[in-house]
C-alpha cells in the first residue's frame, strides 16, 4: 500500500489528534485521582472514596468545583499576563505529546497509519524546544500576581527550570549519540532491534530521571511551589479554573515526562521478548519487519500505557516518600553535580563507542551489551565511590554524623546538702 | 475580690531567714549590703532576695558571673494593687550547682523603671517585653521594648495590673470602634516602606528594620525585600507572623510578631478559684495538655505543702510521659511536612490517635483533658486503661523505627537539617533556649533530673544530649526522648501501687458523696469547697516541670484567699520562639521554616 491520500491524511490526522487529546486529558484526570489514591495508600488511609464507586468520579467533581468557584484576581496584578499564564503553562505539555508514538502502526483500508500525531524529523529537539516554553507560564504567573510569595516562586521556577533544561538536554545526548537520529519512532525501532536503552544507557537514564523530576517541579524538586515555604509558590494567587489549569499542567507534564521516559529508554510501545511487533513504517507507507495488525496496535498501545503508568507511579511514589530540597541545594545539584557528571559520561560513552567502532562491531544487541557492561561499571562507581549520600548534600554539610545522639545518665544529688 | 486583698500576709509564714543559711545568698548580702533589702523564703524554702531597683543590673551581673546563675528562667511582674509597688521578679538558675534564686525589685507603679537585664542574659529580651506589656515596667536600655502580646498600639493600659478590670477599660463598642479605626495595613506597609524607600529611613516605632539603604539610588532599587510570613501561612503552626527581611532568599532579619492568640490566661486565672484554673492550663499547650494540668497542680500542691498519694504520683508520671510522646509525635510530623515529607506526619498521627483514645478513655476529652485536680486527679484511671497504655508503649516504638527509617538516613533530610539553625551551648543557655532544643545544643539540663518532681529520680532513664545544636540534633534528641519516655512508662506501669488516687484531705478534695449525705462534717467540707473553693495558704512558689517543649514554670502567688493573686505561666515555647531571630539569621527562606518547626512552638502557650 502506498502513502495515505491527502484527504485520508487530514481526516485520520484529525482523528488521531482528537484521540490523543481526549486520551491524554483522561490520563491527566486519572493521574490526579491516582496521586491521591496512591498517596493515601502510602500513608495508611483510604483516599477519596465518596464520589462514585471507589472514588472514580473524583476528578469530575474536582473539575466541576473548580469551574464553579469564584475567580479572584489580586489588586495590582497585570491583568492579561495573569490570565495568560495558566494557558501558557498548559500548552507545551500538551503539544509535546504530538511527537510521541503511542502504538504500532495500524493497518486501515486507506493505508497503514502511524500511531503518532506528527512524526517530526526533529523529534527530541522539538520536545526540548517546546518543553522549555513551559517555564514562561510559571514565571509570568508568579510575576503578574503582585504577590511576594508568587514572585519568589516565579524566580525559583525560572532559575530551576532553566538550569535543569541544560541537564535534561545533556542527559539526552547519549541517546542521540547511540541512536544517531532524533525521531522517536526511529528510536523505538532501534530499541526493538538491539536492546532497550535502559541497559546500555542506564547512567543516562539516571540523569534523565533527576532532570525530569526537576523539570516537572515534583517533589523533591518542587521549589516553585514549596507549599510549606511559599504557600503555593507561583500559583498562590490563582483560584478556580486558572488554578486548576496550573495543576493540570503539572500533571500533564508528568504524563508527558513518563511517556518520554518509556519511549526513550524502555522501548516505547515495544512489547519485550516478542518480535511480532518489530515493525517500522517508512515514509512511503511500506512496512518493514512484522506485519501490522489491529490487535498488535491495541496490544502495543496497552503496553505503552502500562509503561507510562509505571513511571507516573514512580513520580507519585517518590513525591510521598522524600522531603524537599532547599533551593540552593537544587541549584548546586544541577550545576555542580549533574551537569559535570553528564559531560564526563558523554565523553566516556563517546570513547567507548569509538573503540567499538574501531573493533568493527556493528550496532545491534552485542554492541548494546558492551555498552551495558560499561554502564554497569559506571553505575557502581557512581553509587559506591562518587555518591555515598554526598551528591545530594551538595556543597553543604559533609561531615558524617551518627544517627543517634549520645544519652547521658545524669545523677541526681540533693543540692541542699552541699550548698548550706 | 482577690484584687483588693493585701500583701501583708504573704511573708508571714516564711519569715526572714538567717543570713548565711545559703552560702550564695550570704555572700550576696555581704557584697551588696544595703542594696539587698530583705531576704525571705518562699513556700518551697527557696530564698527570695529583695534588691534595690537602681542596682539591679549590678547585682544580677554579679550573680551570673560570680555565683554561676547562668540561666534566667523568668522575668515577670507581680502587682498587689492598692498603690503598692510593682515587684519585678527575676527567677534564676545556677545549672552547675542546681540552685534556684528569686530576685525581686520593687518599683513604684506610677513610674516603674528598671535597667534591662538583656545585656546579662539574652533571655530577658521577650520576658522584659512581656513584663512591660503587662505591667508597664519600662526597662531602660532594652533594644526593642514594645508591647508583645497586646497590640502594639493598645491604649487601655497594662492588663495584669490589679486596677485593670477583667474586661478591659473600654466598652466592647469602644474597643470595636478603635479596632476598626486602626488600619493595620498601615503598620504592615510602613515596615515595607522603611526598607523600600529612602524617605522613610526612620522606621516606625520599634520595628527595628535594619536595611541600610544608600541615599543616592532611586526608590525602586532598594536592596532588601520584606516578606510577611503569616499570620496565615501553612508553616507557622498557628497564628504567628514573622516579618522577614530578605536579601534575595537570604534572611537578613527576622522579627516574630506574636499575640494573635492572646487569651489573657494569666489575668483570667486571677479571677478563678485554684481548681478552676486547671481547664485554662490545657488550653495553653493543647499538644501536651496533661503536662500543663499536672504541672499546675504540682505547683499549687507545693504552695499547700501537700503530698499526693503514691498511686497518684505514678499515674501522673504515666500521663506526663504519654503526653511527651504525644507532643513529640506531632513535632516529628509537622517538621517533616515543613521540610517537605508529608508521609511521616500521617504515620505519627496514627499513633497520636491512639493516645487521643487513651485520653478519651480516661478523661472523656481528647484534647482539653483537664485531668488533674489539686491533691489528685479528676478520677482514678478506668479499669483496663493501664493495660491499654502498656499495649501502646509495646507497639508504638515500631512506628518510631519506621519514621526513623524514612528520615534519619535520608540524604535530603540530612541536607536540609544538618548545620541549619545552629546555636551553641553557651549562647543557648544565656538566651533561654529550653527543653530538647537546649539539650540538642549540648546542655545537659532536664528538670526531671536537675530538680526532680514526682520522684523522677527513682526512674531509670537517660537524657539525650546533642552535639551540634542544629535541626538534625533537635530531631534526634526528640526521637530518643520518646524512647526514654517509653522506658519511664514501662517502669511506672510496673510500680503502679493500689490505694486512693486523691489525698484524703477535706480542705482540698471533695469528700465522697456517701459522706456528704451522711455526715455533717462531710457536708460542710463539700459546701465550703464548692462555694468558696479551696484555700491556699499565703506564699509564693516558682514550680517548674519538664514539659515536652522545655522547662514549664508556674509562678504562683497566693494571699491565703480562694483565688490566686498571680498565676504566671512561663512557657517554654515563648522562650524558644524568642530565639528564632538568632537561629535563622543568615539562613535561607526554606530554613526559616525548618528552624521554626524544629524549635517546637505551640502558639496557644506563646500567646497565652
Amino acid at each position: 500500500m502506498g502513502p495515505l491520500s491527502t484527504k485520508a491524511f487530514l481526516i485520520i490526522g484529525a482523528a488521531k489528534m482528537l484521540m490523543i487529546f481526549v486520551g491524554w486529558l483522561t490520563a491527566v484526570a486519572g493521574v490526579t485521582l491516582a496521586e491521591r489514591k496512591i498517596a493515601a495508600w502510602i500513608q495508611d488511609r483510604s483516599g477519596p472514596n465518596r464520589v462514585g464507586p471507589w472514588g472514580l468520579f473524583q476528578p469530575i467533581a474536582d473539575g466541576l468545583k473548580n469551574f464553579l468557584k469564584e475567580e479572584v484576581r489580586p489588586a495590582g496584578s497585570s491583568r492579561w499576563v495573569f490570565y495568560l499564564a495558566p494557558v501558557i503553562s498548559m500548552f507545551p505539555a500538551m503539544v509535546v505529546f504530538a511527537v510521541i508514538p503511542i502504538a504500532a502502526p495500524l493497518p486501515t483500508r486507506w493505508g497503514t497509519v502511524n500511531m503518532i500525531v506528527a512524526d517530526l524529523p526533529i523529534g527530541i529537539l522539538y520536545i526540548l524546544a517546546i518543553a522549555s516554553l513551559g517555564v514562561y507560564g510559571l514565571v509570568l504567573g508568579g510575576w503578574s500576581s503582585n504577590s511576594k510569595y508568587s514572585f519568589l516562586g516565579g524566580v525559583r521556577a525560572s532559575a530551576q527550570m532553566i538550569s535543569y533544561e541544560v541537564a535534561l538536554g545533556l542527559s539526552l545526548v547519549p541517546i542521540l549519540m547511540v541512536a544517531g537520529n532524533v525521531t522517536l519512532p526511529q528510536l523505538v525501532s532501534q530499541q526493538q532491534d538491539a536492546l532497550w536503552y535502559i541497559l546500555p544507557l542506564m547512567v543516562g537514564y539516571l540523569f534523565l530521571t533527576a532532570s525530569y523530576f526537576a523539570e516537572t517541579n515534583r517533589l523533591p524538586f518542587d521549589m516553585p511551589e514549596a507549599e510549606s515555604e511559599l504557600v503555593a509558590g507561583f500559583h498562590t494567587e490563582y483560584s478556580a479554573m486558572k488554578f486548576a489549569m496550573f495543576m493540570l499542567a503539572e500533571y500533564a507534564n508528568m504524563v508527558t515526562a513518563a511517556a518520554l521516559m518509556a519511549t526513550l529508554f524502555f522501548g516505547g510501545w515495544d512489547i519485550p521478548f516478542w518480535s511480532g511487533d518489530n515493525m517500522t513504517l517508512a515514509a512511503d507507507g511500506s512496512v518493514a519487519g512484522a506485519a501490522p495488525a489491529w490487535w498488535k496496535t491495541t496490544l502495543t498501545g496497552l503496553c505503552f500505557a502500562a509503561k507510562t503508568g509505571f513511571f507516573i507511579l514512580v513520580f507519585i511514589w517518590v513525591r510521598w516518600t522524600v522531603p524537599r530540597f532547599r533551593y540552593d541545594q537544587v541549584m548546586s545539584l544541577g550545576w555542580k553535580v549533574l551537569i559535570p557528571m553528564e559531560v564526563v559520561y558523554v565523553a566516556l560513552l563517546g570513547g567507548a563507542m569509538l573503540y567499538l567502532d574501531y573493533l568493527g562491531i556493528p550496532f545491534g544487541t552485542r554492541y548494546a551489551l558492551y555498552l551495558t557492561a560499561l554502564n554497569v561499571v559506571l553505575m557502581l562507581v557512581i553509587v559506591f565511590v562518587v555518591d555515598r549520600n554526598r551528591i545530594i548534600l551538595g556543597a553543604g554539610w559533609r561531615q558524617t554524623r551518627p544517627q543517634r545522639v549520645k544519652s547521658e545518665w545524669i545523677e541526681y544529688a540533693d543540692r541542699r546538702q552541699d550548698s548550706r | 475580690m482577690s484584687s483588693t486583698t493585701t500583701s501583708d500576709n504573704i511573708d508571714k509564714g516564711a519569715g526572714p531567714v538567717a543570713p548565711g543559711e545559703r552560702q550564695d545568698v550570704a555572700q550576696l548580702k555581704t557584697k551588696f549590703g544595703p542594696a539587698i533589702r530583705s531576704i525571705e523564703l518562699d513556700a518551697a524554702d527557696e530564698p527570695v532576695v529583695y534588691i534595690a531597683p537602681d542596682r539591679n543590673t549590678e547585682i544580677l551581673q554579679y550573680l551570673r558571673d560570680e555565683q554561676g546563675y547562668d540561666m534566667l528562667r523568668d522575668v515577670t511582674g507581680l502587682d498587689w494593687g492598692g498603690g503598692r509597688p510593682i515587684q519585678v521578679v527575676y527567677e534564676l538558675w545556677a545549672s552547675e550547682r542546681r540552685l534556684p534564686l528569686r530576685v525581686k525589685a520593687e518599683v513604684p507603679p506610677s513610674n516603674p523603671r528598671l535597667q534591662t537585664a538583656f545585656g546579662i542574659w539574652h533571655a530577658a529580651n521577650w520576658l522584659e517585653r512581656e513584663a512591660y506589656d503587662m505591667f508597664g515596667v519600662k526597662f531602660d536600655g532594652h533594644p526593642d521594648l514594645r508591647r508583645i502580646l497586646m497590640p502594639e498600639n493598645y491604649e487601655e493600659g497594662y492588663p495584669l495590673r490589679k486596677d485593670f478590670p477583667l474586661r478591659g477599660r473600654f466598652t466592647r463598642a469602644e474597643q470595636t470602634r478603635r479596632a476598626l479605626a486602626r488600619d493595620l495595613e498601615d503598620i504592615y506597609s510602613l515596615e515595607e516602606l522603611a526598607v523600600a524607600s529612602r524617605e522613610t529611613r526612620t522606621a516606625p516605632r520599634g520595628l527595628g528594620v535594619t536595611a541600610e539603604i544608600p541615599t543616592d539610588v532611586p526608590d525602586l532599587e532598594a536592596k532588601h525585600m520584606i516578606l510577611n510570613i503569616g499570620p496565615q501561612h501553612p508553616a507557622t503552626h498557628g497564628v504567628l507572623r514573622l516579618v522577614v527581611e530578605l536579601d534575595g532568599e537570604t534572611i537578613v532579619k527576622c522579627t516574630p510578631h506574636i499575640g494573635y492568640l492572646h487569651t489573657g490566661f494569666e489575668k483570667l486565672s486571677e479571677y478563678r478559684t485554684w481548681n478552676q484554673v486547671i481547664p485554662l492550663t490545657d488550653r495553653m499547650d493543647y499538644l501536651a495538655p496533661m503536662i500543663y494540668n499536672i504541672g499546675y497542680a504540682l505547683g499549687v500542691e507545693k504552695l499547700l505543702g501537700l503530698e499526693v498519694t503514691p498511686r497518684c504520683k505514678v499515674i501522673r508520671v504515666i500521663c506526663m510521659e504519654l503526653n511527651r510522646i504525644f507532643s513529640h509525635l506531632i513535632w516529628i510530623g509537622t517538621t517533616a511536612i515543613d521540610i517537605g515529607a508529608f508521609t511521616p506526619f500521617l504515620y505519627t498521627f496514627e499513633e497520636r490517635e491512639r493516645i487521643y483514645n487513651l485520653h478519651e478513655a480516661y478523661t472523656g476529652a481528647r484534647m482539653t483533658t483537664s485531668v488533674s485536680r489539686i491533691g489528685g486527679m479528676m478520677a482514678d484511671v478506668p479499669p483496663g486503661w493501664l493495660d491499654a497504655v502498656r499495649y501502646f508503649i509495646e507497639t508504638f516504638p515500631n512506628t518510631l523505627d519506621e519514621v526513623e527509617r524514612l528520615l534519619s538516613q535520608n540524604a535530603i533530610w540530612i541536607g536540609r537539617t544538618q548545620g541549619v539553625g545552629v546555636m551553641g551551648a553557651a549562647e543557648a543557655t544565656n538566651a533561654g533556649l529550653c527543653g530538647p532544643n537546649l539539650r540538642a545544643s549540648g546542655v545537659p539540663y532536664d528538670v526531671r533530673k536537675d530538680n526532680p518532681y514526682l520522684e523522677y529520680e527513682t526512674y531509670d532513664f537517660d537524657v539525650p544530649i546533642g552535639e551540634y545544636g542544629d535541626v538534625y540534633d533537635r530531631y534526634l534528641v526528640r526521637m530518643e526522648e520518646m524512647r526514654q519516655s517509653v522506658r519511664i512508662i514501662e517502669q511506672a506501669l510496673d510500680r503502679v501501687p493500689d490505694g486512693p488516687i486523691n489525698v484524703k484531705d477535706d480542705r482540698v478534695i471533695l469528700p465522697p458523696k456517701s459522706r456528704v449525705m451522711n455526715s455533717i462534717d462531710g457536708m460542710i467540707a463539700h459546701f465550703k469547697l464548692v462555694m468558696e473553693g479551696l484555700k491556699v495558704p499565703a506564699g509564693e512558689t516558682w514550680y517548674s516541670v519538664e514539659s515536652s517543649k522545655g522547662e514549664l514554670g508556674f509562678y504562683l502567688v497566693s494571699d491565703g484567699g480562694p483565688k490566686p493573686v498571680r498565676c504566671r505561666y512561663r512557657g517554654p515555647s515563648f522562650m524558644n520562639m524568642s530565639n528564632l531571630p538568632a537561629l535563622v539569621k543568615g539562613e535561607l527562606v526554606a530554613d526559616i521554616i525548618a528552624v521554626n518547626a524544629s524549635i517546637d512552638i505551640v502558639l496557644g502557650e506563646i500567646d497565652r
